[in-house]
């Protein structure tokens, strides 16, 4: 389960966020944005752009330490994801949902934090190899 | 890698013909030599100016709009901007590593993972750079990783 969740957490959120965007764009274009699944629909795309975004933003930031990047980037994803997904109604306004959810971002957070890890290690033993054998 | 060497005296022209399976780094240092890819930037080391070739050149650091040449024991001073001088160096063997930093491929000895999802690249002359998570790409084109 672990090297499952290790190798395709990654690949299955883009999947996820792939699809969510696909179908909201289809209902866009097709006019058919009302009704309770299809706003819910494009309120997780507006969520997922917008995060997008502030990932992209953030990856340009030289921390001065990993606490720093964690501390920082966390704070900005979860406010961010908070006061998006209240504000577009995705999620209820009640402290059980806060933590519900807020457990489940930090924890997706940081599985994610291990794979990005685990992925630039085995790229820097291969970039090692690939010097070696050059040389 | 084998070399044949075959005399003919028929021919006015010396011809250099590679046949190779991968065009891999050693192959576009072959080719470099061959064609003398490698030229001169100007540089300032202690109000001096000196054309330093290329090959001598470990890496090019842009700091506060000022570019430095980096060679294995002296620091010179560009008066071009980083982007000119890697426009000039072409498909040699410079790759961009940071907004700031032009790496020679040449004198990369090794690379170990560091926070934020960085390298550390660790040159010939035991000289640090940080890679940039957006350049990592370059060096696996480069390496045809």
């Amino acid at each position: 389960m672990k090297k499952f969740i290790n190798y395709n957490l990654d690949s299955m959120t883009f999947v996820f966020s792939a699809i969510v965007l696909l179908n909201a764009f289809l209902g866009l274009i097709n006019g058919n944005h009302s009704g309770l699944q299809n706003e819910y629909l494009m309120g997780l795309a507006i969520l997922i752009i917008i995060l997008w975004g502030v990932s992209y933003v953030l990856s340009f930031v030289d921390f001065q330490s990993e606490l720093q990047l964690h501390i920082i980037q966390l704070s900005v994803h979860i406010i961010g994801f908070f006061l998006i997904a209240f504000s577009l109604n995705l999620i209820p306004m009640t402290l059980d949902s806060i933590v519900t959810n807020g457990i489940i971002f930090i924890i997706l957070y940081f599985t994610l934090d291990r794979i990005r890890k685990n992925k630039i290690n085995r790229l820097a033993e291969v970039i090692n190899k690939k010097l070696s054998e050059n040389r | 890698m084998r070399i044949l060497l075959n005399k003919n005296n028929d021919i006015e022209e010396t011809i250099i013909e590679v046949t190779y399976r991968t065009y891999d780094r050693k192959l576009q240092e072959i080719v470099n030599l061959v064609e003398d890819n490698s030229h001169d930037i100007k540089g300032i080391h202690k109000g001096e100016t000196h054309f330093i070739k290329t090959d001598s050149i470990y890496y090019i650091e842009s700091i506060d709009n000022l570019t430095f040449l980096y060679t294995e024991d002296i620091v010179f001073e560009s008066k071009e901007k980083l982007y000119v001088i890697e426009e000039a160096l072409g498909k040699m063997n410079f790759i961009r590593i940071s907004k700031s930093t032009i790496l020679n491929m040449n004198y990369l000895k090794s690379v170990t993972s560091i926070s934020n999802y960085r390298l550390e690249a660790t040159l010939l002359n035991n000289e640090k750079l940080i890679i940039n998570r957006h350049y990592m790409k370059n060096i696996k084109v480069y390496l045809n990783l």
